[in-house]
C-alpha cells in the first residue's frame, strides 16, 4: 500500500491566503517535468513499493498541465511499480481550467479518476477577496462538465471563516455544494498565514477576521448540514459519502508510506520523513548536478507516538488502545492512559478501547493532541 | 614599609576604571602584554559583560622610581550601590585613592558618595581625568567640578587615557609621591582587617586582608575577632597576578590567608585577624554585619530540582556571604527558598549566576523589603514575606525602611526626577547646584519604592544623565497592605505583594493587565482579580479559547505541526497550576516588568 504525490508548483495567480510553494512563471515547466521524471527514477526503488494505491497531483495548480504531461508522470511512476486495479488517481483542479475539452482528454487519455475542485466559495465577493482565478458560474459549469464526461468521484473544496462572511452566507455555500452532490467535501477554516496578502490586509484593517464565535457556528452548521446530507465527517476538515474517503489522504493518516515528487513535496517511509527543497530553480539545478534535492529527518519512537496521536485523533477512527500497545508497547499505553484520563469527557469520549473527539472536541483537536503528547519516553 | 603604597580606585561605572587599572598592571610589568586580557581584574564573566565590578580584588605591583623600588597595592572596589559596605572596607584598607572621572561626563552620584567615604577615612585623593583621548572630553568644566568637590589645586588633577596609555606614568609617579606610606607598628600584636574573601574549591575560603600592625606568620594560630573563631594559618602570601606564598607578611602590606575555612559566612568583610598567642587589644573600627535589604522567593522551574537548587545556592553562598536563604514553600510554586539580597542588582546577579554557573533556571517571586510589624499586644515581628503579613485587625502598626537617596543630574531633568521621586513617596530634602547645569538632589524615600522599576525610570526620564546612590536611614511608620492576586477565585500566593495602600490600586490594576497578556487562553474563562483582604480592587478576564484546531494535516503538514504541538506541550509542562488555571513562568515575573 503506497502513495505518490506530485507537486506542481505553478499557479495562474496567487490566492490571497496561500502560503504554499508556487510560482506564477511557467517558463521552467518543461525542465521541471523532466526533473520530476528523474526524481521518480532515482527515488522510487528505495521506497520498495509493491503496488501503488494512490497518486495525487497537488499544487500549486496541477490543472495547468496538459493531459499529456499528466499521463507522462503517471506512466513514469507506474512503469516500474504496478498500479492497484482500484487505485485512486486524483487531480487538484481549478474550475477555470476544467473545459469540456480538457476534461474529455483527462477522462479518456489519462488514468486520472478523481477530481478535487477548488471551488472555495459560491459567493463572488469571497472569491474576489481570496483572489481566486475563477468565478461562480465557471465553477458550477466545471462540476457539470466533469460529471458529463464521466467523472464519478469528485471532491469539492470550501473555505469558511472568510472575512465578511456570515452564518447565512456560509449556509448558502454549503447548501450549493451539497446540491451538486459531490462524493467528497473538504471544508477548511481560513487560516491567516504569515507572508500572505490577506494577512497584510487584516493587519492594515482593510478586512476583519471573523469572531471566533461565528467561526464555531459556521463549523457546527457545516457538521449538521453534511451529516443530514449523508456525509461522514471522517476527518476534521473532510466529509465523504459512505466509503468515498480520499484514499490518498487517508494513507497519510494511517501512516502508510508515500513518495513526494517535485519542489517542496514531502515523503514518508517507516521512521523517516523527507522534504524537497521548495525552490523550483534550485530543484532543477540540483537535479541537473545530480545532487540530493531533499532533507531527511529520522523520527524517534516518541516522535512517532506523538504523530500517531495527533493524526489519529483527527479522524473518525480515533485512537485505539490496542493499536497503541501493538505499535509502541505497554509503557506507552500506560502513559497514554494516564494522560487521557485528565481530558474532559465533553471533549474526548471513549467507547471501550476507542477514543474519539466529541463535536466540541473537534474544535480543540490541537490542544488535546498536545496534552496527550509525550516529552520523554515513559 | 616606607616603600609601600596602598590605594584604591573610585570611579563611576563606565568611567574607565578597569581599563586604566589594566594599564597600570601593564606599565609595571605585573602582567605581560601577552597575558593582558581586557579588564584583567574583572574575572567573572558577568563582570566583564556588564562592565561592573562585583567583587573586590587586590593586586600588587612593583614600581621603580628614582632607583627606589616601591610596592603598590591596588585594591579594586565594587562599583554599585548594592555593595557600598564592601567599598567602605576596601577604602579603609588604603591610604590613597585615584578618583577617576570620565572627562566627557563629569562626576556622578556613585563617585561622590565613595569620595566622601574616602575623605572620611583621610585618604589622599589623586584626581584623574580619564578618556582624555575622546574628542568630546570637556576637561576644563570637569576640573572645575573636581576642584569644587575636593578643594584640590587645579594643577593636581592628572589627565590620562586608559585606552591610549596617555598619562599612565604620571599616575604612577603621583601614587608614589602623594599617597602616604602606611603607618603601623610591625612589633605590635597582629591586627589585620579583612576586606574581601574568595572561594576556591580546593582550598576553601581565601581571605584578603590589610595588616595594620604586627606581622602574620605561616603556621601561626590566628583568631577572627568578630566571629571569635580560631584557625591555623596554613598558607599566607601576597597577591600578585597569582597568589605568591610568603613566610611572613608585615604591617602596611596586603595579603591573603588560607586556613581551611569552608564557608564564606565565617569570613566577614571588616573583621579583624589577630594572633591567638598575643592578641591585639581592639578590633579595627567600622565592622558591620551586612544585612540583606531585599527579599524574594527563588524556586526551581521543575520541582524535582529543589535539592539541586539548594546545593547551588549553598555553593554561591560560599563565595558570597551577603546572600542569605531559608527554605519556604508556596502553593503555586512548590518548595523553594526565601533569599535575602543586598539590593536589586545583587538579586539579578545571583539569578544570573545560578543560571550560568549552575545551569539552574529559576522563578523569582515579587521582591520586597523587610518590614517591622507590631501587633495590638505590642509583640514585634519582622515581615520578609507577604505570607508573614498578620491579620490586619490584630495589627497595630507597620514600619518600613527608608533611605537617603542622592541623585546627580543635569538641571534640565530636575522637574521629571522630582515628579518620579514624589510619585515614589519621596520627600525632597535639599538641592545643591554643583555647577551651573549639574545639580545634586537629596531625597528621603522608602526603600520599597526603589525596588520596583526605579532605576530604569530614572534612567529613561533623564536619558541616562542621572546617577543615583543611597544609604539606609532607619524605619518609619507606613500604611502597608497585602495585595493578593486571585485566578478564578484561587489565591496565587507567589504573586502576593506587600505594598503601600496608596499604590495598591494602581499596582493591582497594572498587574492584572499584565497577567491578562501573559496567561494564555485556556479551555475556560479565567478571572484575574487583585484583592486587599476580601475587597476586590481590580479585575481582568482571559476569554476561553474555544477553537484550537488546524485546518489541514496532510503529508507536508505533519512534521511541522507535530513540532509545533510538542513545543506547546513543553511550554505547558513548565507552567504552574493553581486550581484549574495554568500559569506560565513569565507571569510570576510580571510585577517586575509592569512598564514594559
Amino acid at each position: 500500500m503506497a502513495g505518490i504525490y506530485f507537486h506542481i508548483p505553478f499557479c495562474k495567480q496567487a490566492c490571497s491566503y496561500c502560503d504554499f510553494y508556487f510560482t506564477t512563471h511557467q517558463n521552467e515547466k518543461e525542465k521541471l517535468l523532466r526533473c520530476m521524471d528523474e526524481e521518480i527514477v532515482n527515488r522510487l526503488p528505495a521506497f520498495h513499493f509493491n503496488e501503488i494505491k494512490s497518486i495525487y497531483f497537488g499544487g500549486g495548480t496541477p490543472s495547468v498541465l496538459s493531459y499529456l504531461e499528466i499521463q507522462q508522470l503517471i506512466s513514469k511512476a507506474t512503469s516500474t511499480v504496478a498500479l492497484m486495479p482500484d487505485a485512486e488517481i486524483t487531480l487538484e483542479a481549478n474550475p477555470d481550467n476544467l473545459s469540456m475539452e480538457f476534461l474529455t482528454a483527462l477522462k479518456t487519455k489519462t488514468l486520472v479518476n478523481r477530481l478535487s475542485i477548488g471551488m472555495q466559495s459560491f459567493h463572488a465577493s469571497e472569491l474576489e477577496l481570496m483572489y481566486r482565478a475563477h468565478n461562480v458560474a465557471e465553477s458550477i459549469q466545471a462540476f457539470k462538465n466533469a460529471r458529463e464526461v464521466g467523472f464519478e468521484n469528485i471532491s469539492l473544496d470550501l473555505i469558511y471563516g472568510v472575512p465578511g462572511s456570515t452564518l447565512t452566507s456560509w449556509k448558502a455555500n454549503v447548501q450549493r455544494a451539497i446540491d451538486l452532490n459531490p462524493e467528497h467535501l473538504s471544508a477548511y477554516c481560513l487560516t491567516i498565514e504569515d507572508n500572505t496578502r490577506l494577512k497584510y490586509w487584516i493587519e492594515k484593517g482593510r478586512h476583519i477576521y471573523p469572531e471566533e464565535s461565528l467561526i464555531l457556528e459556521q463549523s457546527e452548521l457545516l457538521m449538521e448540514m453534511t451529516q443530514s446530507a449523508g456525509y461522514e465527517h471522517y476527518e476534521i476538515s473532510n466529509f465523504a459519502k459512505p466509503n468515498q474517503y480520499a484514499k490518498h489522504n487517508t494513507n497519510y493518516w494511517k501512516g502508510e508510506p508515500y513518495l513526494g515528487i517535485g519542489p517542496s513535496a514531502h515523503s514518508f517511509k517507516g521512521n523517516e520523513r523527507s522534504w524537497n527543497i521548495s525552490n523550483t530553480k534550485e530543484y532543477i539545478l540540483r537535479t541537473g548536478q545530480n545532487k540530493v534535492t531533499f532533507e531527511t529527518e529520522t523520527l524517534s519512537k516518541i516522535d512517532r507516538f506523538n504523530e500517531f496521536i495527533m493524526i489519529h485523533l483527527r479522524t473518525q477512527w480515533g485512537l485505539h488502545t490496542n493499536k497503541i500497545e501493538e505499535l509502541f508497547g505497554p509503557d506507552y499505553l500506560d502513559a497514554f492512559i494516564q494522560q487521557v484520563e485528565k481530558i474532559d469527557k465533553t471533549l474526548l469520549q471513549n467507547n471501550g478501547d476507542l477514543y474519539t473527539l466529541t463535536k466540541q472536541g473537534k474544535h480543540q483537536a490541537d490542544g488535546i493532541a498536545s496534552s496527550l503528547f509525550l516529552v520523554t519516553s515513559p | 614599609m616606607k616603600n609601600i603604597r596602598n590605594f584604591c580606585i573610585i570611579a563611576h561605572i563606565d568611567h574607565g576604571k578597569s581599563t586604566l587599572a589594566d594599564r597600570l598592571l601593564q606599565v609595571t610589568h605585573t602582567v605581560s602584554d601577552r597575558d593582558l586580557q581586557a579588564q584583567t581584574l574583572d574575572n567573572m564573566d558577568i563582570e566583564r559583560e556588564r562592565g561592573i565590578t562585583i567583587k573586590s580584588h587586590a593586586i600588587q605591583m612593583d614600581y621603580i622610581q628614582d632607583g627606589e623600588k616601591y610596592i603598590l597595592n591596588l585594591i579594586d572596589t565594587p562599583g554599585h550601590v548594592d555593595f557600598s559596605y564592601e567599598v567602605s572596607r576596601s577604602i579603609a584598607a588604603c591610604e590613597g585613592a585615584l578618583l577617576i572621572v570620565d572627562a566627557t561626563q563629569g562626576i556622578q552620584a556613585q563617585t561622590i558618595s565613595n569620595l566622601y567615604l574616602a575623605l572620611e577615612n583621610d585618604l589622599e585623593i589623586i584626581p584623574v581625568l580619564n578618556k582624555m583621548d575622546l574628542p568630546s572630553a570637556n576637561p576644563e568644566e570637569v576640573k572645575d567640578q573636581i576642584v569644587d568637590m575636593i578643594g584640590c589645586r587645579r594643577e593636581d588633577i592628572l589627565e590620562a587615557s586608559g585606552k591610549t596609555g596617555l598619562g599612565v606614568d604620571k599616575v604612577l609617579e603621583a601614587i608614589v609621591e602623594r599617597v602616604p606610606a602606611p603607618v603601623g607598628d610591625p612589633d605590635a600584636p597582629l591586627q589585620a582587617m579583612i576586606f574581601d574573601s574568595v572561594f576556591n574549591s580546593f582550598r576553601g575560603i581565601i581571605a584578603y586582608y590589610r595588616i595594620k600592625h604586627g606581622v602574620i606568620r605561616k603556621g601561626q594560630k590566628v583568631k577572627f575577632i568578630n566571629t571569635g573563631k580560631e584557625y591555623h594559618a596554613d598558607e599566607i602570601g601576597i597577591l600578585r597576578l597569582k597568589q605568591e606564598q610568603r613566610e611572613t607578611v608585615s604591617a602596611g602590606d596586603v595579603g591573603y590567608i588560607i586556613s581551611g575555612i569552608k564557608t564564606a559566612k565565617e569570613v566577614k568583610v571588616g573583621d579583624t585577624i589577630t594572633s591567638v598567642e598575643n592578641p591585639c587589644k581592639v578590633a579595627v573600627k567600622g565592622f558591620e554585619d551586612v544585612k540583606p535589604m531585599v527579599f524574594a522567593g527563588i524556586y526551581p522551574v521543575d520541582n524535582d530540582d529543589y535539592e539541586d537548587l539548594r546545593e547551588s545556592i549553598e555553593k554561591l553562598q560560599l563565595n558570597d556571604a551577603s546572600l542569605t536563604f531559608e527554605p519556604e514553600s508556596s502553593m503555586a510554586l512548590g518548595f523553594g527558598f526565601r533569599c535575602g539580597f543586598l539590593g536589586m542588582l545583587h538579586m539579578e546577579i545571583i539569578q544570573e549566576r545560578l543560571e550560568r554557573e549552575f545551569n539552574m533556571t529559576v522563578i523569582t517571586t515579587v521582591p520586597n523589603v523587610s518590614y517591622n510589624a507590631t501587633d495590638k499586644k505590642g509583640v514585634k515581628m519582622v515581615l520578609r514575606n507577604p505570607s508573614d503579613f498578620p491579620d490586619p485587625s490584630k495589627l497595630d502598626f507597620v514600619e518600613e525602611p527608608y533611605i537617603h537617596a542622592q541623585i546627580i543630574t543635569k538641571s534640565e531633568y530636575i522637574g521629571s526626577i522630582m515628579g518620579l521621586c514624589i510619585e515614589k513617596r519621596g520627600v525632597l530634602k535639599n538641592q545643591v547646584y554643583l555647577t551651573t547645569d549639574r545639580v545634586e538632589m537629596n531625597f528621603e524615600i522608602p526603600l520599597a519604592e526603589i525596588v520596583f522599576d526605579f532605576y530604569d525610570r530614572l534612567k529613561s526620564i533623564s536619558r541616562g544623565y542621572a546617577s543615583f546612590d543611597y544609604t539606609p536611614i532607619g524605619y518609619q511608620t507606613s500604611d502597608l497592605v497585602k495585595l493578593d492576586i486571585l485566578l478564578n477565585g484561587e489565591q496565587v500566593d507567589a504573586l502576593s505583594a506587600l505594598i503601600h495602600r496608596n499604590n495598591a490600586y494602581h499596582f493591582g490594576k497594572k498587574i492584572c493587565e499584565k497577567l491578562r497578556e501573559l496567561i494564555p487562553r485556556q479551555q475556560f474563562d479565567i478571572a484575574i482579580q487583585a484583592a486587599i483582604g476580601a475587597k476586590i480592587i481590580s479585575r481582568e478576564n482571559v476569554k476561553a479559547m474555544r477553537k484550537d484546531v488546524t485546518a489541514k494535516c496532510y503529508g507536508g503538514d505533519i512534521s511541522r505541526k507535530r513540532k509545533l504541538l510538542e513545543k506547546q506541550k513543553k511550554g505547558k509542562k513548565k507552567m504552574r497550576q493553581v486550581g484549574n488555571v495554568e500559569i506560565p513562568q513569565e507571569a510570576f515575573l510580571a510585577v517586575l516588568k509592569l512598564n514594559d
